[in-house]
């Protein structure tokens, strides 16, 4: 009996020591799988802002939840000879303007003379002395560059003796103004985070 | 100048101060004029007042008013 007492207690002390080791290297395998979830984290964040910072999946992604909706439209307006017409164009409520694509047209090149005013601006954001047709693609600077929060206003100046028309047409994208400044605060937190990589120790 | 104020189109609510040969014409959305026969949609020379509503006086007529007020 006191071989076999003997026996069990080697045995009982061999699988003690065995769990031992056993559990050290699940501690370590824990402690592994903790850090790759805490990379994937990170790494699902990066993908994360990178799709918000993309302009065509932003608005995909926003027009899809219903925090977006698309605008098109135009507007014409007849100018007579040495008059000068101001057109503000307000923001539905609570609404932000992004990602504008317009197109303007004029009945003769060169007589008008352009200012745009965005929102509160101390300066013009484009004067043209004498406009001839062109084209403005927004859509790049968004969601976080260029932004209409409140109003754009265009001066026209028709230098010409004879009455002219001046025609701008838009595709353009209404987003909530509470979700456009919550995504801005989320961008700021996420370059925060990741623009300064951490120390890295190398032991 | 005769037609000097700020003026309403009774259809479509659009608001525009007339200024001199300047018209200032604020509306809400991008789209201009909302209807076919909008006044402002014409040329300053050729609006059609008596076919909009008065709804306030020019910048200078009111610092007149302000004036013999005083």
């Amino acid at each position: 009996m006191a071989a076999v007492d003997e026996i069990l207690a080697l045995l009982k002390n061999e699988v003690l020591v065995s769990f031992k080791g056993m559990r050290d290297e699940l501690k370590g395998m824990r402690d592994e799988l903790k850090d790759l979830n805490r990379t994937m984290k990170d790494i699902r964040e990066i993908a994360g802002s990178d799709f918000a910072f993309d302009p065509l999946r932003y608005v995909t992604w926003k027009l899809r939840s219903g925090e977006a909706i698309e605008d098109k439209g135009g507007y014409y307006l007849l100018i007579a000879g040495g008059a000068t017409t101001i057109l503000t164009m307000a923001n539905i409520e609570g609404y932000v303007w992004i990602g504008i694509r317009e197109k303007s047209g004029t009945s003769q090149n060169g007589v008008f003379e352009l200012t745009r005013q965005i929102d509160e601006a101390a300066l013009p954001w484009i004067y043209i002395q004498r406009l001839v047709e062109e084209e403005v693609d927004w859509f790049e600077t968004m969601p976080f560059g260029l932004v209409i929060r409140e109003t754009v206003t265009v001066t026209l100046t028709n230098h010409d003796p004879l009455p002219q028309w001046f025609t701008g047409s838009y595709y353009g994208i209404y987003l909530r103004k509470d979700v456009w400044e919550k995504d801005l605060k989320l961008m700021d937190l996420l370059a925060d985070k990741y623009s300064h990589p951490p120390e890295v120790d190398n032991g | 100048m005769g037609n000097d104020g700020v003026w309403k189109c009774p259809a479509c609510e659009t608001k525009a101060e007339v200024k001199g040969r300047t018209l200032s014409i604020h509306i809400i959305g991008h789209i201009f004029p909302k209807h076919n026969d909008c006044e402002f949609a014409k040329t300053i020379d050729d609006i059609d007042f008596s076919k909009l509503e008065k709804i306030g006086a020019s910048k200078e007529e009111r610092e007149g008013q302000e004036g013999q007020g005083a």
